[in-house]
């Protein structure tokens, strides 16, 4: 059972971590994006 | 470690932890709404919700302080019994949902678990589920628990820290609608997530695991079936039933970039549930052990065990985080919900009742306010009622009885979905739950042991809890009724 407790909280943070890479990436890609407001200044 | 003396050990990098967090999701929806164009960009962010975004998204609405919080306290008195019989069978319905369910949701390319009900069975049975989603997402529980935090942890009145944490949810969600809200919602899900590892691996390395504690404490806490009868668990099983009609998932189904992104995104959060579940059901356990053991005062509120336990282990600089993380579980509900509620009353009630297109703009203003006045509706009734558990089943109950029958059916057998089939199955679900809930409110008696209402109908005693057992079979023959009758006035 403590086995099985760990990994728990092994996958609550590699999970999270890997969300958090790929979220900031997708962040990253987003922010870069031009804004509609941008786009009609432009 | 009481509350008073969490409190005490409360230091400034605490605060600017809580205060980082406020900011950055306010900040959130202030970029994101720079980028809202039309309802759909608003409602359903434009429908390129990414797998990363998504498992944040799906984990952090659908777990709120109800889990956070009530798992703990069930399994104070239950023990590991409320992760085998409570929180697995939702397992099952994860996968159901992953691999069936979903890519189906999503290639409707509607816009509402509604109006995939209005698709399949016509108008009456889109109002009538619209009513019932609308009800279901009232985000009632979220800020009735951020009173009790703000109240557990800092003595602040329970009315003023459920209205100010509500406040920050409709500023950012009114703006940025559905992408702030995912946006936020995945942050929530990185803070509640390294929270609970974090306090788990605390509370390991404190006062070990199950191995250790099992012999230290009550044997009926250890056993995965515990004192729970066949019938608490069927009943168990029916609850799990909710995430196949949940709106929230439905509007993240529509919303996601394809039908791979949603599937992949639910059998990560599968995962992921697994692993919090687990956790908090332990940190549970382990309150209970140092409750026994005198290092937590035995008179506390049990439904904050886990602050308790957690405010035992966490060490300063760390409790900032927690308290960040309670605060994200309740807003990344509030916040969903609130969007889907004010969603399903604009565009699936009035929209239909008018029988008109409204234009763009005025759907997405028409929203945005709707946002307002759904938070606006659960923060009035959320300190209404003297027991919120009664109005989570009441709401649970009529979501389930009225759209579960009629929606898995047309997965399975569209041909069997007909305009009265779904009408008479959605009516008869909403009406009997009303009415059941009712007479439970005036003839029923509390019963104190299972703190719950019983209503006595001659040699049968009802519990209130379960009125989905009785609206269920309701809502299967009121379908196959209407069915019948379609079927005979097709026929020449």
């Amino acid at each position: 059972m403590n086995v099985l407790t760990w990994i728990a909280v092994a996958v609550l943070v590699v999970g999270s971590a890997l969300v958090a890479v790929l979220y900031l990436r997708e962040v990253y890609l987003y922010a870069r994006k031009p804004s509609r407001h941008s786009e009609a200044h432009d | 470690m009481t509350s008073t003396n969490l409190l005490a050990s409360w230091t400034a990098l605490d605060t600017a932890v809580v205060v980082v967090y406020l900011a950055a999701v306010t900040l959130i929806g202030i970029v994101v709404a720079t980028r809202i164009g039309s309802f759909d960009d608003y409602f359903m962010a434009g429908r390129r919700l990414s797998v990363p975004v998504l498992v944040g998204a799906l984990v952090a609405t659908y777990y709120g302080l109800d889990v956070t919080f009530g798992a703990p306290e069930a399994a104070y008195y239950d023990g590991i019994s409320i992760f085998f019989a409570y929180s697995m069978p939702f397992y099952l319905a994860y996968f159901l949902l992953a691999v069936f369910v979903a890519p189906r949701i999503h290639a409707l390319g509607v816009r509402s678990l509604p109006e995939a009900m209005g698709l399949y069975y016509g108008e009456t049975a889109q109002i009538l589920s619209a009513v019932a989603s609308a009800l279901y997402s009232l985000p009632v529980l979220s800020i009735a628990g951020m009173g009790v935090l703000g109240e557990a942890l800092f003595g602040i009145d329970p009315v003023l820290s459920a209205t100010i944490g509500a406040a920050i949810a409709v500023f950012y969600t009114v703006f940025g609608g559905l992408l702030a809200d995912s946006l936020t919602d995945t942050l929530q899900f990185l803070i509640m997530c390294v929270t609970v590892a974090i306090a788990g691996a605390f509370a390991m390395v404190t006062v070990g695991g199950y191995d250790q504690l099992q012999p230290q404490m009550e044997p009926h806490l250890f056993e995965p079936l515990g004192q729970l009868s066949a019938f608490d668990i069927a009943v168990f099983a029916t609850v799990a039933l909710t995430p196949l009609v949940d709106p929230a998932f439905y509007q993240r189904s529509l919303a996601a970039e394809s039908a791979k992104a949603i599937k992949y995104a639910l059998l990560i959060g599968t995962g992921i549930w697994f692993a919090f579940d687990w956790l908090v059901v332990y940190l549970g356990v382990a309150g209970r052990h140092l409750v026994d053991t005198g290092a937590i005062p035995g008179d506390i509120d049990t439904s904050a065990i886990i602050v308790y336990t957690v405010g035992h282990f966490l060490p300063t600089g760390l409790l900032g985080l927690f308290v960040a993380g309670c605060i994200a579980a309740a807003m990344s509900t509030i916040d969903s919900y609130a969007l889907v509620a004010s969603g399903n009353v604009v565009n699936d009630i009035y929209s239909r009742i008018r029988n008109e297109k409204l234009a763009d703009k005025t759907l997405l203003f028409a929203t945005r306010l709707g946002v307002i006045v759904t938070v606006a509706l659960a923060l009035v009734l959320s300190f209404r009622f003297e027991r919120i558990r009664d109005m989570w089943i009441f709401m649970a109950s009529i979501l389930v009885s009225t759209v579960l029958v009629p929606m898995l059916v047309a997965f399975a057998r569209p041909a069997w979905a007909t305009p009265r089939a779904g009408a008479y199955s959605c009516g008869a679900g909403l009406i009997s739950t009303f009415l059941l809930f009712f007479a439970f409110e005036l003839f029923g008696q509390f019963d104190a042991e299972s703190e719950s209402r019983l209503l006595t109908l001659g040699p049968v005693i009802l519990d209130r809890e379960y009125i989905a057992i009785v609206t269920l079979p309701t809502a299967i023959l009121s379908f196959l009724i209407g069915a019948c009758i379609d079927r005979l006035r097709r026929q020449p």
